[in-house]
């Protein structure tokens, strides 16, 4: 840690109104740019509602909704990847490799599979508890007296794919809807319209602002159990109501979103390089930053072949894998 | 930690995702930059738009129901109509009607190759879909019932109709349903009445002959499914005269009406006939190849006396429409050669 480098780093607590910018500016493009093309100022006059009723069609209800559903789920996604590699002291650790994803993708399609017409407003919940069921599943596997890192991500990782199998065992046992439940499992925000901005938004603020709140504690979880337990925090206690909170962060996004892999895991390991350790800090840029990166990867999936689309799963995958290498040489 | 090294590498794949973008968006590069393409194209298609002359004047407000069925209300005759999949656009034309925009695959009829294109059936653009400024949309209720909420809500007031096949009679049905529309009834009903009069010469052909045992088998060369008779294709095979060896099996392939059926049990089937119909790349290695090459199949009575064909992508599977009148003539000539 040379002390070089720790000049050129910008201070810790600017980072945050930067990425804040970053969002808006990725945001700005994302409305820009579609499959049709709109000048500034009709984009601008959709965006006030006023002008072109096709091009304001457009802007307010296909863009703008999905440009904010694809900002939600970055966050989530990111915020349950800063709470688990902090409760699980793992830099691994992310909601679809412990298996959080995939349990909340279980009850997903169970949901859209065996009750079809289902309202949005309960899938969401669904997920949750399907997320949450995973979380204890992991728990309760990797408990022996305590919590180790190791343990508890092997556990994720065997609960991960119990789950995975689960999904394709419900489609394949189901011929109804199934290319639907097969472009869940690739992850993508095809088609996202209001209905799935309100869906999701609640959850956004509740969720993301009770981590934000968390800080304090995964600060002191990072100096292991004991130092914890020294600090006054009753360390079980609070794993377990993180737990809930990432699985509660998860289930809301997959249920979106479905399972996109990568964003909770790179983009934590991206902010903690920007902005070191301190969760205060932490916290609140790995959420603009997750934001920021689906709305730009999200912007590139219904841009690079349209009119066409690919699903946003594959993009940050693409970016993600070798992004993710990228940044474990820089650390190394 | 030395962010030195971290912030180039960011900074870099920040422009390399701009690259990308800006590549991607200069692909449409068409229009004259600066101005609204979209808003001009759309203008000068209004101005030109050729909606249907309507002879025959139907009653509009006209309220029917879709093949989703849903009750739709057109409240005047259609000028600007949107087709959203191959199937629909058929239909469409066959009825009667003319779309003013086609799918990326879609090639008959020829004409609407130079129409704007809305993104393939099964990942539309709704953007480009409400640029064109329809005044119906034609959707396809077998590949668009999932975003039919979506759909319909995008559209507000331009009504949303779903049409499509999963059995040969659906087509017909389509049509009819289509030529009310699009105030061409008589068009719509000797497009019909062509399917009606197919499946009637079908019957005729099959009559007093014994029904040859077939094996119908479609995908890709390495991950080939069994078709079941709920099938479009496997209703085609049951009119045209033909047993299916796989009915009764469960329709476990990742889509409705298939079976992945097992080699042992395909190869024990003593199948008369076997018929293919190929996904992948057109002039390519077909399933029929792949059936004559494979030494599991050598028994079959099928194989010996080379009664293996490939049928066409387009009308026997990804495109059910009026075309599949001649598809099912040619199914009887198959199975019955004499």
């Amino acid at each position: 840690m040379a002390i070089a480098a720790l000049r050129r780093r910008p201070p810790p607590a600017a980072t945050i109104p930067l990425a804040a910018l970053a969002l808006l500016l990725a945001m700005t493009l994302a409305v820009a740019l579609g499959s049709v093309r709109l000048g500034p100022v009709t984009v601008l006059d959709g965006l006030l509602d006023r002008g072109d009723p096709a091009a304001r069609l457009i802007v307010w209800q296909l863009r703008l909704p999905r440009v904010l559903v694809a900002a939600c789920v970055g966050a989530n996604l990111a915020l349950a990847g800063v709470l688990l590699q902090g409760i699980t002291r793992n830099p691994l650790a992310d909601p679809h490799v412990l298996g959080f994803s995939s349990g909340a993708g279980v009850a997903a399609i169970a949901m859209l599979l065996l009750a079809p017409g289902t309202p949005l407003a309960f899938v969401a919940p669904a997920a949750f508890a399907g997320s949450l069921a995973s979380a204890a599943a992991v728990y309760a596997l990797a408990w022996r007296g305590g919590i180790s890192a190791v343990r508890f991500a092997l556990a994720g990782v065997a609960v991960a794919a119990f789950g995975t199998a689960l999904s394709t065992a419900v489609i394949a046992s189901s011929d109804l809807f199934t290319q639907s439940a097969l472009s869940f499992l690739a992850g993508g925000l095809f088609a996202r319209d209001w209905g799935h901005v309100h869906q999701l938004w609640p959850y956004t603020l509740v969720a993301g602002g009770a981590a934000l709140l968390t800080a304090r504690w995964l600060n002191v979880f990072a100096l292991g159990d004991d130092i914890a337990r020294g600090f006054g925090v009753r360390v079980e206690r609070a794993r377990l109501a993180l737990l809930a909170l990432a699985a509660l962060l998860t289930g809301s996004a997959v249920a979106v979103s479905g399972l996109l892999a990568f964003v909770g895991l790179v983009v934590p390991h991206a902010a903690r390089l920007l902005a070191g350790n301190d969760h205060r800090t932490l916290l609140p840029l790995a959420a603009l930053l997750g934001a920021a990166l689906l709305v730009l990867a999200d912007t590139f999936a219904r841009v690079a072949f349209a009119p066409s689309e690919i699903p946003v799963g594959i993009v940050t995958a693409v970016i993600g894998a070798p992004a993710f290498l990228a940044l474990l040489r820089t650390r190394a | 930690m030395p962010p030195r090294r971290l912030l180039p590498s960011l900074v870099a794949l920040a422009l390399a995702l701009a690259a990308l973008l800006a590549l991607a968006c200069g692909d449409d590069e068409d229009e004259p930059a600066g101005t609204d393409g979209m808003m001009d194209a759309a203008t000068t298609a209004t101005r030109t738009a050729t909606g249907s002359p309507t002879a025959a004047a139907a009653a509009y407000p006209l309220t029917l129901k879709d093949m989703l069925g849903k009750d739709v209300t057109i409240p005047a005759a259609p000028r600007r109509i949107v087709a959203t999949s191959p199937s629909a656009i058929e239909i469409l034309y066959a009825a009667g009607g003319k779309s003013v925009a086609r799918t990326s695959t879609a090639r008959v009829p020829a004409e609407v190759a130079s129409l704007p294109d809305i993104g393939r059936a099964e990942q539309l653009s709704f953007e480009q879909i409400v640029a064109q400024r329809p005044d119906l949309v034609l959707a396809d209720a077998s590949l668009q019932a999932q975003v039919a909420p979506q759909l319909t809500a995008t559209l507000g007031n331009v009504p949303v109709v779903f049409v499509g096949a999963t059995k040969y009679d659906d087509v017909a049905a389509a049509l009819r349903l289509v030529g009310r529309i699009t105030g061409t009834p008589a068009v719509a009903e000797a497009a019909a009445k062509k399917m009606d009069d197919a499946k009637a010469a079908a019957k005729q052909a099959a009559a007093g002959k014994t029904a040859p045992k077939a094996l119908m088998i479609i995908g890709a060369t390495n991950d080939p499914y069994a078709a079941l008779p709920e099938s479009f294709v496997g209703d085609l095979l049951g009119l045209a005269g033909g047993t299916n060896i796989a009915a009764g099996l469960p329709a476990n392939a990742p889509f409705p009406g298939y079976t992945k059926l097992a080699v042992e049990r395909a190869a024990s089937s003593a199948a008369d006939i076997v018929l293919t119909v190929t996904l992948g790349r057109p002039g390519g290695p077909t399933l029929a190849d792949a059936v004559k090459g494979d030494a599991a199949y050598a028994v079959l009575p099928a194989v010996k006396q080379g009664r293996v064909h490939n049928l066409d992508v387009e009308v026997y599977l990804q495109s059910p429409s009026p075309r599949a009148a001649d598809g099912l003539a040619s199914l009887t000539k198959l199975l019955f050669p004499q």
